[in-house]
């Protein structure tokens, strides 16, 4: 700005108290400095109150407005089915929905969290990420007894973290493995035959024979944790990568190692098709499935029948589902992974009613509608008993429902520790080296043990 | 002089206020954008500095841990290999970008070319194409089994490449794909820059039997030199804060043997996947030095004014 604004006898005199350009424009900065160094400390403390902050199941409730409900497709739609007799129930209490990506539910319930408004009054969210948000999350241990016995084991756990309990899930997700029965027969493969990973590194030798190389017995991934984490849990490992206190690594326990190895020599087998782009659940590997390259779905959880049944109907009857192979002869054949959960902010004003909401949602007709829309293993045990007296068509007759609940029932008491998500990203690492033989197993997973250890504070 | 004094001297609280007025009507005017560029430009970036010396997950309040951010990054493998990547994508994708934008401006800047809208169009097209899109077509394109590049190979009896989980392949993958989405924005910049050479000099060359590439090399590309200086410096920050692209074709993890992750996805993994908002931020100063550090030297080495 040029000085002539002020012009001849106008010009303010110079003193110690008058107001010129230079004093003005400091002042400006100071304030300016002031707000920016004050609010960014303010920021990080900001949220000081909140784990102070206690809610029990009896949380906080007012009448009237809307209730507001994010989730990703496939978790409300129990939910929403249930808004009308939701409203009938409260008169003057309206509910919405607000559906996002999986990725944009997960950021955006952070970001109103630490902004400390925003927030809904129920969210879905992955399992694995609740030990990231449990300080911000209203405790619902007071109704955790009364639905215990009706979701299917393990979820009620999952749910709870250090004595809390924080929701009720949408599905549940036991591993199982899925397989083409017409070409296992086709190439002499005898499904009981397969008790251990070995037998199926050595059957897919068969297969890769008998069909000239045409047709891979399985398909694995190199940096893909699904299968290590089942393999975990059939050593006995609930936390996969932690120990059950989850102050502790346990990637480089001599049982975690004999389960590498056992990887390594699936990665190895003449009969893999090595690195699907996107994984197992990846659009390669269904057009490589539908395409019969693929004659098996190594491990999957309970949602994927339905991308089976979706992508190739044509396909059923030929469909069969048996428990993923042990580590060992006679060994456990189970595994895990991550059930939707809805959980409540402390931030929301309606509590009680928003607990209301979510178990109209995901019990009774609530949970059979999301099971009716999505095909996804409910976690709502009465709905479950129902299913499994039910043959299911697309295996062939199979009852899958009962083979799904007996392995959840059989898993080993399984959580998902804090720093699960950078744990399986640091295992991925490793476990890709050990398999394209740049590290031995022991050395792999050693160096995995010592990141996790570093990055994630534990011991 | 004693009148004049007089003249001077303190009139009261409105004269106080005339003055201030005086004083702060300009900058009571331009105010909103610095105000604006206060709340949402300037705030944010003290904040991301404090935040940066503290071990703060976004929740819990944060312990304050002085430089340790930046010391446990400046040790961490995995940033020096997100850097690599980072550089090695900027050294594979800005250059031949540059020079493809400059190509192709000046070719859809001569009068020869018809239907010039039309291709200026064609080639801007995939900046405004959504990017959920551009990693759908580039998935399936580079696609192993399924693909139409190996399915092209394959017709000329090469073997199949897994172009997106190879990490030999990966980086190649994610520098073709910035060359698609990004040369038609720098052909719109280098073409606004070839419209102020005046038409004279080429007439000149011609008259003086200058053939087009000569005119090309002894006119247009000196006389671009600004222009294409402001490019590379932009075109550097773009890439040291890359991050969508790399996000959809391989994931915020970078993919097999983090071959794909660049410094814009580990800031955004350790942020809002870890939740490591102190780790983040860190990251984010260093990469900014960096790419203060390139921009001046770039500044340097191309800011000569041509012979």
């Amino acid at each position: 700005m040029r000085s002539d604004v002020f012009q001849g006898s106008e010009r303010p005199a110079r003193s110690g108290h008058a107001l010129t350009r230079r004093r003005f424009l400091r002042l400006c900065a100071l304030a300016g400095l002031g707000i920016a160094s004050g609010t960014p400390l303010a920021a990080c403390g900001s949220n000081a109150g909140v784990a102070n902050k206690t809610s029990s199941g009896k949380g906080k409730s007012s009448a009237g407005g809307t209730l507001i409900v994010w989730g990703f497709q496939g978790t409300f739609e129990g939910i929403q089915s249930q808004i009308p007799k939701f409203e009938q129930r409260h008169p003057g209490v309206k509910a919405s929905i607000k559906q996002f990506g999986y990725d944009d539910v997960h950021t955006n319930l952070l970001n109103a969290i630490v902004a400390g408004s925003g927030a809904p009054d129920l969210c879905a969210i992955d399992v694995t990420r609740l030990t990231q948000y449990v300080q911000g999350l209203a405790d619902q241990n007071a109704h955790r007894q009364k639905y215990e016995r009706q979701f299917v084991p393990p979820t009620v756990e999952l749910a709870s973290y250090k004595g809390k309990f924080y929701g009720l899930a949408t599905d549940s997700e036991p591993m199982g493995f899925f397989y083409r029965r017409d070409l296992w027969d086709k190439y002499g493969t005898n499904p009981e035959s397969i008790r251990t990973w070995d037998d199926l590194a050595t059957a897919g030798d068969e297969v890769q024979r008998a069909s000239g190389g045409k047709v891979n017995l399985y398909a694995m991934t190199a940096n893909e944790t699904s299968l290590y984490e089942v393999l975990a849990a059939e050593q006995g490992f609930g936390g996969y990568y932690f120990d059950d206190t989850d102050t502790k690594v346990i990637v480089d326990d001599p049982k975690i190692v004999e389960a590498v190895k056992v990887l390594k020599r699936l990665w190895d087998g003449r009969s893999v098709y090595r690195n699907p782009n996107g994984g197992y659940a990846g659009d390669e590997m269904t057009a490589l499935l539908k395409r019969s390259k693929v004659a098996s779905q190594i491990v999957a959880p309970g949602w994927y029948p339905e991308t089976l049944k979706q992508s190739m109907p044509e396909q059923a009857g030929k469909w069969r589902m048996m428990r993923a192979p042990a580590v060992s002869t006679g060994g456990p054949r189970v595994g895990y992974q991550y059930p939707t959960i809805f959980v409540i902010p402390q931030q929301s004003s309606r509590q009680d009613l928003a607990w209301d909401l979510e178990v109209l949602g995901l019990t009774g007709a609530g949970a059979r509608v999301l099971f009716d829309k999505y095909d996804i293993l409910p976690a709502y045990q009465p709905l479950l008993n129902e299913l499994m007296s039910k043959p299911d068509k697309y295996f062939g007759g199979q009852m899958t429902y009962r083979l799904w609940n007996e392995i959840a029932h059989d898993a080993p008491k399984v959580f998902f520790g804090t720093g699960f998500v950078q744990a399986q990203q640091i295992m991925g690492n490793h476990l890709q080296q050990v398999l394209t033989g740049k590290k031995t197993p022991e050395e792999g997973m050693q160096e995995a043990a010592q990141e996790m250890r570093a990055k994630l504070k534990k011991g | 002089m004693a009148a004049l004094e007089r003249a001077y001297r303190p009139k009261g609280i409105s004269y106080r206020l005339d003055r201030w007025w005086r004083v702060a009507a300009p900058y009571t005017f331009i105010s909103p954008f610095y105000l604006i560029f206060l709340a949402f430009g300037l705030l944010p970036i003290a904040f991301s500095l404090i935040v940066s010396l503290y071990d703060w997950n976004g929740i819990t309040p944060g312990g304050f841990v002085g430089l340790d951010n930046y010391r446990v990054l400046l040790q961490d493998p995995e940033f020096y290999t997100a850097l690599f990547n980072t550089v090695y994508v900027w050294l594979g994708s800005v250059p031949p970008m540059v020079l493809l934008a400059l190509v192709f401006a000046s070719i859809l800047n001569s009068s020869l070319v018809r239907f010039r809208g039309l291709f200026r169009t064609v080639y801007f097209l995939p900046v405004v194409t959504s990017l959920v899109i551009t990693g759908l077509i580039f998935s399936q394109l580079f696609s192993t089994s399924f693909g139409l590049v190996n399915s092209a190979l394959a017709v000329f009896g090469l073997p199949p490449i897994n172009w997106l989980s190879d990490p030999a392949w990966m980086k190649l993958t994610l520098i073709l794909a910035l060359l698609w989405r990004w040369t038609g924005n720098d052909m719109v910049i280098m073409l606004a820059g070839l419209q102020n050479i005046p038409g004279e000099l080429y007439e000149a060359a011609r008259v003086d039997g200058a053939g087009p590439l000569q005119s090309f090399f002894r006119i247009t590309v000196p006389l671009m030199r600004p222009v294409i200086l402001f490019d590379l410096i932009i075109s550097t920050i773009g890439t040291f804060n890359l991050f969508a692209e790399p996000y959809v074709l391989f994931g915020p993890d970078g993919g097999m043997d983090e071959a794909g992750l660049v410094t814009g996805t580990l800031l955004y993994q350790n942020s809002f996947v870890y939740f490591k908002f102190g780790y983040g931020a860190a990251i984010a100063w260093v990469v900014a030095l960096i790419i203060f550090a390139l921009s001046m030297l770039q500044l340097k080495l191309g800011g000569r004014e041509p012979d």
